[in-house]
């Protein structure tokens, strides 16, 4: 009885929310928690086949996307929490979305976009068969502390959990670490050759230095080597103390040219390649983690590849809108997702502007001090082409001075009271591209912006650098 | 041309929440003035000379990576001791701040620590975050603005202070204080970095260091009305100025 009032109640507050224009998921499934803790037990018990949970810093909300659209070409029915409400009231409300009034889902596979802070208290109430790991970057720490807390706490959550199988990024040497102290069957995905869009070389000068979270090794402190670096943390490494090293593979990926595709190769002679356009080092590794999971799941290949071909990028991510000029949005969250995306847009040769908005809401992380670690000097190398910097949201000033100490000019960067203005200065300036970047809570209101104003375009993304 | 050299100490270990930034801000003022900056990093097993060095900076960092610092810094001690005793500048933060101090009691126990301070850590329950505002009680009243984000509580042996908390935490969000002023040593819990949103301490630093090193005092004037906007977002909504 408890339950069905607490999925009525929060039914209603879901329809309440939309019709007064609120996105955040969220909400709704806090409150049936509140009302009957057990729901989230209840519901994935009653699905079919299979659960698969995503977790890790960047690219989860894409990874888990990419796995929703092969399991429907594949004729399944999925849950999914695409909008990427990924905290534990998101995932129940994903679940109410798709039941009736009495609870009752019917679901093939669950597939769950998870916040890694959060993964350890999921694991108390769902079993699921499948565990992915994108990666673990410094994101939002003021809310949530250290990386190693987060990983020590998975660690204990995953001995309690020895059913569900983990496909973990082999790149990573944090998640390596992690998933070998644990008794679970492991898959590993991983690159296979060098990319272009990153910076290979190990030990690059002051200008170009990464943030790299855990080159130590988690084993026993020392250095980590790298035969082959990319980004972040991720590469081929080593240990030269005590021999820790990245672990072959049983998927990986190379990205080739003419026409631009991901070539994937795995185990039980696996092979696929998928054609979505563009395709950079983040978006290799999402489809790679998707690919992977759909192979062990044994979906036809042709399944997976038709499937990813109808995948679409959720919004904000690389978004494409045309307003006097061709406009690129993007949501920035973390200092690498960030260095990636400035690399990506340095390839661009037109003359452009770049908009960054930066708010500082709870959900978006309270300190800016992340700013500081993205490193805005890459801007440096194609500054000639930049006519302006704008920078809005409530912490544009912090944005400003970043790019002062990066070395920009300051009479090329404007500040804009609201996102509105921001667009208005952007759109009315003489540059042939404009960037705008935004970080969470100034999404939407910018998005619904550039939305209202934009001219037709057809309805093409460019594929998530998130 | 005056030509001073900034040491990055542990910057592979220590490098928490934006602190680098804080190097970024002494390179550039110093730059803006015509002043020769050299960073010289120091990581763990390195030899330089610390004789050589102007400024010394060290941050924060997670608590395993503050371990492996912890046990090298024994190594360098004397250098260190010896610079701060010559009135060397030195900023240190958050954990490199801990450090600093005779020990650092965590759950674990205790963490031997540097004892160059005559203070110590222990570490509480709630973690204490958010934005501070900070009133510098050096010669001139200065707001120091940023951002705290630690479990440990720091309590000062009789020590002066770098200043009295107006709003957040600071050293252990019971006695007011925040941070420490011995000699030329700033330590502090204030992250965001410090130093480009605090143009008044980083110049500090840069003039102690002019001083130490050719008796100049002077620093000329530079351009912070970014700066101060920057500042002035924190100082309202702390509710401290309207
Ligand atoms: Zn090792």
């Amino acid at each position: 009885m408890k339950r069905i009032f607490a999925i009525i109640i929060s039914k209603v507050i879901m329809k309440l929310a939309r019709f007064l224009g609120h996105n955040g998921t969220n909400f709704c499934g806090e409150a049936a928690v509140k009302i009957y803790p057990d729901l989230l037990e209840w519901f994935s018990s009653q699905v079919k086949k299979g659960i698969i949970l995503v977790a890790g810093t960047n690219g989860k909300t894409s990874v888990n996307n990419m796995i929703n659209a092969i399991l429907k070409e594949a004729g399944y029915s999925v849950v999914c929490n695409e909008l990427g409400a990924n905290l534990d009231s998101g995932i129940v409300s994903a679940f109410i979305g798709s039941s009736d009034v009495l609870g009752n889902i019917n679901a093939d596979f669950a597939c769950l976009e998870i916040d890694e802070a959060v993964l350890p208290k999921i694991l108390k109430f769902i079993k699921p068969d499948f565990i992915i790991f994108t990666n673990i970057f410094r994101d939002q720490l003021d809310r949530y502390c250290e990386i190693e807390m987060i990983l020590n706490k998975i660690k204990t959550a995953l001995k309690d959990n020895s059913g569900a199988r983990l496909i973990i990024n082999a790149d990573d040497p944090s998640l390596v670490e992690m998933g070998e102290s644990v008794p679970n069957l492991k898959y590993y995905y991983g690159m296979n050759e060098s990319m272009d869009t990153t910076d290979n070389h190990v030990g690059a000068d002051s200008k170009n230095e990464l943030i790299k979270d855990s080159i130590f090794c988690r084993r026993c402190g020392n250095r980590l080597q790298y035969e082959r670096y990319y980004y972040g943390q991720l590469g081929y490494y080593f240990c030269r103390n005590c021999g820790f090293k990245r672990p072959v593979p049983d998927f990986c990926a190379s990205i080739e040219k003419t026409p631009m595709h991901l070539k994937v190769s795995g185990r039980d002679f696996f092979r696929a390649n998928i054609f979505t356009g563009f395709i950079n080092s983040y978006t290799a590794y999402n489809t790679l983690a998707a690919v992977s999971c759909a192979a062990l799941l044994d979906i036809p290949t042709a399944v997976i590849e038709k499937g990813l071909l109808g995948y679409k990028p959720q919004i904000g991510r690389m978004e494409k809108f045309f307003i006097n000029k061709p406009i690129v949005f993007n949501l920035v969250k973390n200092p690498v997702g960030f260095n990636e995306t400035l690399k990506a847009i340095g390839q661009d040769n037109r003359e452009k502007t770049i908009a960054i908005g930066i708010n500082d809401y709870v959900q978006d992380g309270r300190d800016v001090s992340w700013l500081w670690d993205t490193n805005f000097e890459i801007l440096l190398d194609f500054d000639d082409k930049i006519i302006k910097y704008i920078v809005f949201g409530r912490r544009r000033h912090d944005m400003a001075l970043r790019l002062k100490y990066a070395g920009i000019q300051m009479n090329k960067i404007k500040l804009a009271d609201s996102p509105k203005l921001a667009v208005h200065y952007m759109v009315s300036d003489r540059s042939s591209v404009a960037y705008i970047f935004a970080n969470y809570s100034l999404l939407f209101e910018t998005r619904s912006i550039l939305k209202r104003r934009s001219k037709d375009v057809s309805d093409y993304h460019m594929p998530s650098v998130s | 041309m005056f030509q001073i050299t900034i040491c990055h100490l542990y910057p592979e270990l220590l490098n928490l929440y934006g602190d680098t930034g804080n190097i970024t801000a002494l390179v550039k003022r110093c730059q803006w003035r015509n002043i020769q900056a050299n960073v010289v990093k120091y990581n763990v097993g390195d030899h330089i000379k610390f004789t050589d060095i102007d400024i010394f900076f060290i941050g924060g960092g997670a608590d395993s990576e503050q371990g492996i610092a912890s046990s090298d810094m024994n190594k360098i001690k004397p250098y260190l001791q010896q610079a701060v005793e010559e009135c060397k500048a030195l900023l240190a933060i958050c954990g490199g701040y801990q450090l600093l101090g005779k020990f650092y009691h965590t759950r674990q126990g205790p963490i031997e620590g540097l004892g160059i301070l005559d203070l110590h850590t222990e570490s509480g329950e709630k973690r204490l975050v958010g934005n501070i505002v900070v009133k510098m009680t050096a010669e001139k009243p200065y707001f120091l603005v940023g951002f705290e984000n630690h479990t440990g509580r720091t309590f000062l042996h009789g020590l002066k202070p770098l200043g009295y908390v107006v709003s957040g935490y600071g050293n252990n969000g019971i006695d007011k204080t925040e941070g420490i002023r011995y000699k030329n040593v700033f330590g502090t819990y204030l992250h965001g970095p410090i130093l480009p949103k605090n143009p008044v301490l980083c110049d500090e630093l840069i003039r102690i260091a002019l001083k130490n090193k050719y008796g100049v005092e002077i620093l000329s004037e530079l351009d912070d009305s970014i700066e101060e906007m920057a500042r002035r977002h924190i100082l309202k909504s702390q509710h401290i100025l309207s």
